[in-house]
């Protein structure tokens, strides 16, 4: 075991430096709102930071486009291919610059508008149940066989991390200025979907944890998935509850995008590149024990670019412990 | 009666009739006055002709959806006798409705008096031949062709072919060719629905005649490309003849290269030489003979370039702009946002921006062109680009298809501008 996280420790590093290192000028204008200007490359050293925020932050638009809106009228089937355009093209561009992370089994796009709400609420809540970061938990076999590599590397027997991880886990990367408030009341909608539909949680729970059941898992629940989904508010989410049916017709109907499980949908399209761009240390500091190097690296290089509306010092909370707890409580060890 | 928003503006062949549509399924019909030398000033201007619901609102029952009565396009179509047509359209059903005249009635009936009421027969003591008199002019609208069930997606096109006798509507994924008399079949031209909808990447966005060549049509793609179709070619018109596509310019690549590209309208010039088309933020005239980049690029309001993500966000990024040539040619026009409209001269590469607003459109006043300042000098009348109000947009504009006159809808305003427009191209 020691050898292959050694294994990973080292890639870490490289990683961080290919994300970071190559040269090239980007346009940014720092007079906009930090998020506008042109993006020639993400390669580029200080400004991949901001790069990948925009990044995050358009999938995040995308993604509350396709799932929060309800309207009475058939949507735009040019808009939703447009938007799914959109959250492919960053979920191949997270796919290459993320070789440690798992090819994603479920690559099909997000379900489209007519189905979005639908498949994302119902199965919502066991999506939340589990611990955070989990990039691999799509939700089937294969998903977890690819998950196995990266996280046995950073198989850490620290179950204390992960509890500690929590309470930072839902300030990690969102840029403030736009997500924190989202968090909160989408969190808050998670857990009503989730008491709406406590039947499905426990199905999807069950099948996706394997031995790991329910929500239990220490923790960061809910709030762990702000940066995937930040979602602008959910009032709607009862009213989308009874709707769903006719969610699942209209999407057979268009048959655009159906048979699509929440986790494919959610975590398939988890940003998953901070990861590997910022495994940062969480409050207990045990991540940075797993990496030391890297993140150490990492915060030294992050250090210059306080324009980024993330603190430095609080910014990045680590994954990598909590994708350690997930593997562990998978595979049962 | 409250206006609505209108959804479409579109002049008739001779810019005598103009027809609006607005989003309550409404259609009103303006006409233009004779010019009159009793009443110079009101040279040629237009009054209400006719309004009438087009469409009503529909409820799918299969999907649990509404279905819009809003108009997407109106369009007319060539007229052969003394009545007018023009097929109006909503997001599935088109319709063709005759638009006819009656000024004249008969009087003197024998059996019926004034009121219509039947007459006591031992009144009546000779017979006469009832007489047309003139009668105050009342225009009859009456639907004649309903085409519906022809489209399982929303149709944001439709085109009458020269030949006066098809006409096709285009939808996201298909476009259907119709006879003008025939209500209850279509053929399908071109189908783009991927076989798995997971596989769909582009949508049909717009699609038009070609003004002379009656087998040859032309749609753009939400991927910014133009396939011009030959009917004669195939049955299924899946292939196109020639295909329009401008390289992606590296150097302004971004996210939303892809959504900005996406062709918003395209309309053959008059001569049929040409196309017009128009993205987010530019228009693009096309010479039919050269397919690998536009032969003239306009920029509508490359100011928004570096606002893209906060268009994206609040959905203004996925406005549909129209655009729209002059008689000769040598002009085209688009809509833009704050109620600002563009003009670009071919021929002398200027262009000028004009708002459409109560203020500029007094009678007979002259529009002052605007100016959008991006930082550096600003002049007294200026507009930030923070300023700008992106809830005034001009998606719809119409040109007069012989003279200057144009037709510019901002939201739920009809500006009809006459004349002096050309001269403020200085």
């Amino acid at each position: 075991m020691s050898s292959i996280r050694t294994e990973h420790m080292r890639r870490l590093p490289y990683q961080a430096r290919y994300m970071l290192g190559k040269g090239g000028k980007r346009k940014f204008d720092e007079h906009e709102d930090g998020l506008e200007g042109k993006i020639v490359s993400p390669s580029d050293g200080p400004s991949k930071v901001s790069y990948t925020l925009q990044r995050q932050t358009i999938f995040n638009i995308s993604l509350m486009k396709l799932y929060n809106h309800r309207p009475l009228t058939e949507p735009s089937l040019q808009k939703t291919v447009l938007i799914n355009n959109m959250l492919r093209r960053i979920q191949e561009e997270l796919k290459q610059e993320g070789s440690l992370r798992p090819a994603f089994p479920a690559s099909s796009p997000p379900a489209a508008a007519a189905d979005p709400l639908g498949a994302s609420a119902r199965e919502a809540p066991p999506a939340f149940s589990q611990p955070a970061p989990a990039p691999c938990e799509l939700g089937g076999a294969a998903a977890l066989e690819a998950c196995l590599t990266p996280a046995s590397l950073l198989e850490d027997d620290d179950p204390d991390t992960f509890c500690t991880s929590s309470p930072a886990a839902p300030a990690r990367l969102a840029p403030p200025a736009l997500l924190p408030p989202e968090k909160d009341s989408f969190s808050s909608a998670l857990d009503e979907i989730e008491e709406l539909c406590p039947t499905s949680t426990s199905t999807e729970a069950a099948e996706a944890d394997g031995p790991k059941g329910d929500s239990s898992s220490g923790g960061p629940g809910a709030p762990q998935r702000p940066e995937g989904l930040q979602d602008g508010g959910r009032p709607e989410d009862p009213k989308l509850m009874d709707s769903l049916p006719g969610n699942f017709e209209i999407t057979a109907s268009t048959g655009f995008l159906t048979d699509l499980t929440l986790d494919d949908i959610l975590f398939a399209d988890i940003d998953t590149s901070m990861y590997d761009f910022d495994p940062c240390t969480s409050a207990s500091g045990t991540a940075s024990k797993m990496s030391p190097v890297s993140a150490d690296d990492l915060l030294k290089t992050l250090a210059p670019y306080s324009s980024q509306p993330v603190a430095p010092s609080q910014p990045f909370k680590m994954d990598l412990t909590e994708l350690d707890h997930i593997m562990e409580v998978l595979v049962g060890s | 009666m409250f206006a609505d928003i209108i959804s479409t503006v579109e002049f008739n062949h001779t810019g005598e009739l103009l027809a609006t549509g607005d989003k309550g399924g409404r259609v009103v019909i303006f006409q233009r006055e004779p010019e009159s030398k009793n009443a110079p000033h009101s040279q040629g201007e237009y009054d209400v002709y006719s309004t009438f619901q087009s469409h009503e609102p529909e409820f799918d029952y299969l999907k649990s959806l509404e279905i819009e009565e809003k108009i997407n396009k109106i369009k007319w179509l060539p007229q052969q006798n003394a009545a007018h047509s023009l097929l109006s359209t909503n997001d599935k059903t088109i319709k063709l409705w005759k638009i006819t005249e009656r000024d004249k009635r008969p009087e003197g009936y024998n059996l019926k008096d004034e009121e219509g009421k039947l007459k006591d027969l031992s009144t009546v003591t000779s017979l006469q031949v009832p007489v047309l008199k003139p009668m105050d002019l009342m225009v009859e609208v009456s639907p004649r062709r309903v085409f519906a069930n022809g489209h399982t997606y929303h149709i944001n096109s439709i085109s009458v072919n020269s030949d006066c006798e098809t006409y096709m509507s285009a939808d996201d994924l298909r476009i259907n060719l119709w006879h003008l008399a025939i209500t209850d079949r279509s053929f399908n031209i071109v189908d783009i629905k991927p076989a798995n909808m997971e596989d769909l990447t582009e949508v049909i966005t717009a699609s038009e005649f070609h003004p002379h060549h009656c087998n040859l049509f032309v749609y753009s793609s939400s991927k910014g490309s133009l396939r011009l179709c030959d009917m004669r070619a195939a049955a299924l018109c899946d292939k196109h003849s020639k295909l329009f596509e401008e390289p992606e310019d590296p150097s302004n690549r971004s996210f939303f290269s892809e959504i900005i590209s996406s062709v918003s309208d395209v309309k053959f010039s008059h001569s049929g030489r040409y196309m017009l088309t128009r993205d987010y933020l530019t228009v693009k005239v096309w010479d039919l003979n050269m397919e690998a980049r536009p032969i003239e690029t306009y920029q509508v309001h490359d100011y928004l370039r570096s606002k893209l993500c906060s268009l994206y966000e609040n959905d203004c990024i996925f406005d549909k702009f129209e655009c729209a040539w002059n008689g000769s040619d040598s002009v085209i026009m688009t809509g833009a946002y704050n109620n600002f409209f563009r003009m670009f001269d071919r021929n002398t590469k200027r262009d000028v921006t004009l708002e459409a607003s109560r203020e500029s459109s007094k009678p007979r006043a002259v529009l002052k062109p605007r100016r959008v300042c991006v930082g550096g000098k600003r002049r007294r009348d200026d507009i930030s680009v923070d300023s700008l109000d992106f809830t005034k947009k001009i998606l719809h504009t119409a040109w007069h298809p012989a003279e200057n006159i144009i037709a510019i809808a901002a939201t739920n305003n009809l500006y009809i501008f006459q004349d002096k427009v050309n001269s403020d191209m200085h």
